[in-house]
């Protein structure tokens, strides 16, 4: 399968023993779905059916509509930089991007909007960060040489949470 | 985006055939939804629209924002249901408590039978 112009992606084990796979794309929609498709190819045999599958899809597509609804990185072929490390139960994500940096300076609040109301007025945005928040651990922000730089971790080792036994009745 | 649609026992049903519901599709599934929960050109509208969803894979904010606004967008009465969501969907509802707002079934004929879920 060829990739298209504005995405490339490599990947493979490094000296160290960890996987490695990262991806550059423009920062449009339909680059950034193709860009998200060969992560997580790239990453499918390092995560298998894992917990950590769906979060890790989950947590990168958020970061990444949000470099393209509010950072508007520009449509060159390597705006946004996408770099996914996986060692021992330990994923670590990191995107770059050339748009503006975040407002203020740092990391959007992590509260998920109010559903109380009416049906008028149920949010139908601001979710994204509280996901990232949710989900990912160790989230940092910083504006460097011009670039956004995201960092986060996210555990592949599931959680007491989705997998603890059933106490029996 | 790929909707299919057909009234069944007063529900109009809406299959999803697509396995995303992400940024890149969101404003044209809300679009298509607006079209396929109009009123009819008789006057009549569903009451009752049920979303099957069971050949969606995933669903990130966007899609999840997009579900919302086709709720809001039904006229008056009529309610939007949700069916058949597999593991990664379900979470995303979960995560943001969309699942204290849209009634959700197991699959779609419990959902049209009534048969709990």
């Amino acid at each position: 399968m060829s990739a298209p112009p504005h995405v490339q992606a490599s990947g493979g084990p490094s000296r160290t023993g960890d996987r490695r796979v990262v991806a550059r794309c423009a920062a449009r929609p339909a680059d950034v779905r193709t860009a998200l498709g060969r992560v997580m190819a790239g990453l499918a045999p390092h995560l298998g059916d894992c917990a950590g599958r769906t979060a890790t899809e989950l947590v990168l597509a958020e970061v990444l509509n949000n470099v393209v609804e509010h950072a508007h990185a520009s449509d060159a072929p390597c705006a946004i930089r996408v770099e996914v490390r996986v060692r021992e139960g330990r994923l670590d994500l990191s995107v770059s991007d050339d748009g503006r940096p975040m407002p203020g300076g740092r990391l959007p609040e992590g509260q998920f909007p109010s559903l109380a109301g009416p049906k008028a007025t149920l949010p139908e945005g601001g979710f994204g960060w509280p996901l990232i928040h949710s989900l990912a651990r160790d989230v940092r922000y910083r504006r460097r040489y011009g670039r956004n730089e995201l960092r986060l971790a996210l555990c592949l080792k599931a959680p007491g949470a989705t997998t603890a036994p059933k106490t029996p009745q | 985006m790929e909707l299919s649609v057909q009234d069944r026992d007063g529900v109009r049903l809406v299959s999803v055939a697509e396995p995303r519901i992400d940024a890149f599709v969101a404003i044209r599934f809300k679009d298509r939804m607006r079209e396929i929960t109009a009123p009819d050109p008789g006057g009549g509208t569903p009451g009752r629209v049920l979303l099957d969803l069971g050949r969606v894979e995933f669903i990130d904010s966007s899609g999840l924002g997009a579900i919302v606004a086709a709720m809001k967008q039904l006229d008056g009465a009529a309610r939007l249901e949700l069916a058949a969501l597999a593991p990664a969907v379900d979470k995303v509802f979960r995560l943001t408590r969309m699942d204290t707002i849209f009634t959700i079934h197991d699959s779609v004929d419990t959902a049209l039978t009534g048969a709990g879920g």
